[in-house]
């Protein structure tokens, strides 16, 4: 069953350089995206790809400029301001930074309630955070605590808490452990892990981190310069990458494992400024199998389970994988 | 005492901050040495200690040191400010982490580099020739160009090449890299660490490098420095450390980074320990599986075992 959908969904920013002159920026071009019932679907991208606009897109935290997101069957383009406040209590996010994310100057106790109330909680708000508290691991003696008296993994705990709190159906989690230390990354992971499966949630992970990712996902999807590139299952994606972006993301992770390497041919440079408007295929500047068609036509993503959105991905397939011409 | 391989040999090092009428150890007890040519990699999560050791080896740390801190025999602790403005730079230079706070916003990049060298008593001209020619070594197209931009017209990468550039601008002994690629995309990263060690090879140069990224420290390093609170825990060769690992918290980071796909996580319990209120004993046993009351009383210290130092009451 599918939770949330994004369709031709697209969202570019004016960036105004003087009074008189400004530049458009393609934050997300065109992506379609389903995201089924108890599914973690990770986004990976370098910095700059969209994925944290894509994720404010569907949560309906930011209009898009065109297309259409629907929660439930619920096309939030159309529907009444009540149907979306209604819509909005069945999805939840969770940001990189708990120490911009939680206020300050509120005890935990009172940044757990005030999601009860906005979220208009039928039961009991004591027992229910009390409840939650013990799933995501921590004692009820932190009620009374200000965030600074906690450490960065508890307060992300209290970030996770406060986003299931309202029983939520959908959970957008931006870059959840990229401001923790590895051991206690560990621990988050486990915990997001452990709820999604207790609650039934579904998760749009978005992360830089591929490692992260593969461990965590079901499905995958490879954004760059605001496109989706490719999309599959994780074992797909990191165990047989099609598109020539994702094949130079994996081969960049450095790694304590230094055999296991992908043969593929250099890339160059960086990736394109976001409003040097690249003809063609938003990648050929750096791809090293580019030709006169990918500079062209812009390669849509193919239909198949495992899709990609490269001219040559069969080609680039067979030489990659099975070492042809 | 002076072994001729050793080019760093740094003993005893302590490191202590004053912080609201607290003494603070941030590094304690610190020994290593490095080889001439030698990569190592300082790993350690956020609070171990690991960037005041680096700094510390050039003095740039405010802290107070003792220990000693020797270069080629010259202990560097010991330096007076005219000696240690002589010894930055032309013998041991450092990378920071974010090249965009390292570069000044408002001079040129070619000013800054030709900075490098018109301090250390070259003359203009020679000075801009060496700069063009460096920019090229770092892999920087149409070095001219370059030197006449600004830091904010080039990416990230780019910055932290010119960095790199002013780091090896003077042929120096050893290059202290603090988190050289945390603030960069995983693909120019992997760019970057391959010009770092590609240096590394060509110029002779060793190379500390500080990491809270195994996977940076492996593809970079041959010899790897475990840190947590403050001390060392295991040091040897990146064989042994990452593949073998024989303390028990370096066993445990293995365990805590995903592996890609079906690997299991096995997270360390707690958090990582307050400096200034550490437990007594081993610093780790409060999180250690294996601990026993030996190691809550007595602190352990390096010992050779199983061609790598580890610092464990009970090595396995």
């Amino acid at each position: 069953m599918e939770i949330v959908k994004g369709e031709k969904l697209s969202k570019h920013y004016n960036i105004k350089l003087t009074t008189t002159k400004s530049n458009t920026l393609t934050a997300v071009s065109n992506i379609n995206i389903t995201i089924n019932g108890n599914e973690i679907f990770g986004l990976v991208g370098e910095s700059g790809s969209g994925k944290s606009t894509l994720g404010r897109l569907l949560l309906w935290l930011e209009k898009p400029s065109s297309g259409t997101v629907s929660f439930k069957g619920l096309d939030l383009t159309k529907a009444k301001k009540g149907e979306i406040k209604e819509a909005r209590r069945k999805m939840q996010v969770v940001f990189q930074n708990p120490d911009s994310s939680l206020d300050p100057r509120m005890k935990i106790k009172k940044t757990l309630l005030e999601a009860l109330e906005c979220s208009h909680y039928t039961g009991d708000y004591t027992t229910r955070v009390k409840e939650v508290l013990e799933d995501v691991g921590l004692r009820p003696d932190v009620l009374d605590m200000y965030p600074h008296h906690l450490s960065g993994g508890m307060k992300q705990r209290i970030a996770v808490a406060r986003a299931i709190l309202a029983e939520p159906e959908f959970i957008v989690l931006d870059e959840p452990t990229s401001a923790l230390d590895v051991s206690v990354q560990a621990q988050i992971l486990n915990l997001l892990e452990k709820l999604q499966g207790k609650l039934n949630l579904s998760y749009l992970f978005i992360s830089h981190s591929l490692s992260i990712v593969s461990y965590i996902s079901h499905r995958v999807g490879v954004m760059y310069l605001g496109k989706l590139v490719e999309l599959g299952t994780s074992e797909e994606v990191f165990g047989r990458p099609l598109h020539p972006y994702s094949q130079l993301l994996i081969s960049s992770v450095p790694s304590i494992y230094l055999t296991k390497r992908l043969n593929i041919p250099r890339h160059n440079g960086n990736h394109e400024h976001v409003y040097d408007v690249v003809k063609g295929c938003k990648f050929h500047p750096r791809c090293p199998y580019a030709d006169e068609l990918c500079r062209s036509e812009e390669p849509k993503l193919s239909s198949n389970c495992h899709m990609v959105a490269c001219h040559y991905a069969i080609e680039i397939e067979k030489k990659v994988f099975e070492g042809g011409a | 005492m002076l072994q001729s391989d050793k080019l760093l040999e740094v003993q005893n090092l302590r490191v202590t901050y004053r912080f609201e009428d607290k003494k603070i150890r941030a590094v304690d007890d610190v020994s290593f040495s490095i080889r001439e040519g030698d990569r190592f990699a300082i790993v350690g999560e956020s609070g171990s200690g690991k960037s005041t050791l680096g700094l510390s080896i050039v003095r740039l740390c405010p802290g107070e040191a003792s220990g000693s801190v020797r270069l080629n025999g010259i202990d560097i602790l010991k330096l007076s400010q005219e000696e240690l403005r002589k010894l930055r730079g032309s013998d041991i230079s450092v990378v920071f982490q974010d090249p965009s706070s390292a570069l000044n916003p408002v001079l040129r990049i070619g000013d800054q580099l030709i900075e490098v060298f018109t301090t250390h008593g070259y003359d203009k001209t020679e000075a801009y020739t060496r700069s063009a020619k460096l920019l090229e070594t770092v892999g920087i197209p149409e070095p001219e160009k370059r030197l006449m931009s600004y830091p904010h017209q080039l990416s990230g990468g780019m910055k932290q090449r010119v960095i790199i550039a002013m780091a090896i601008a003077l042929n120096p002994k050893l290059v202290i890299a603090d988190e050289p690629t945390s603030a960069l995309d995983v693909t120019i990263q992997a760019q970057i660490l391959k010009l770092i060690k590609e240096l590394s090879e060509t110029k002779k140069l060793s190379m500390i490098l500080i990491t809270h990224d195994i996977g940076v420290a492996a593809e970079v390093c041959n010899e790897i420095g475990i840190m947590y609170a403050g001390r060392m825990l295991e040091i040897g060769t990146f064989e042994d450390v990452f593949h073998n690992p024989k303390h028990p918290y370096t066993q445990s980071l293995m365990t805590c980074v995903p592996k890609g796909l079906k690997c299991v996580l096995k997270p360390l319990p707690g958090n990582v320990p307050d400096m200034s209120n550490l437990p007594s004993g081993c610093k780790f046993h409060p999180r250690c599986p294996y601990a026993n009351d030996k190691c809550k009383t007595i602190e352990p210290k390096l010992e050779k075992a199983d061609g790598r130092y580890v610092a464990c009451h009970a090595v396995w």
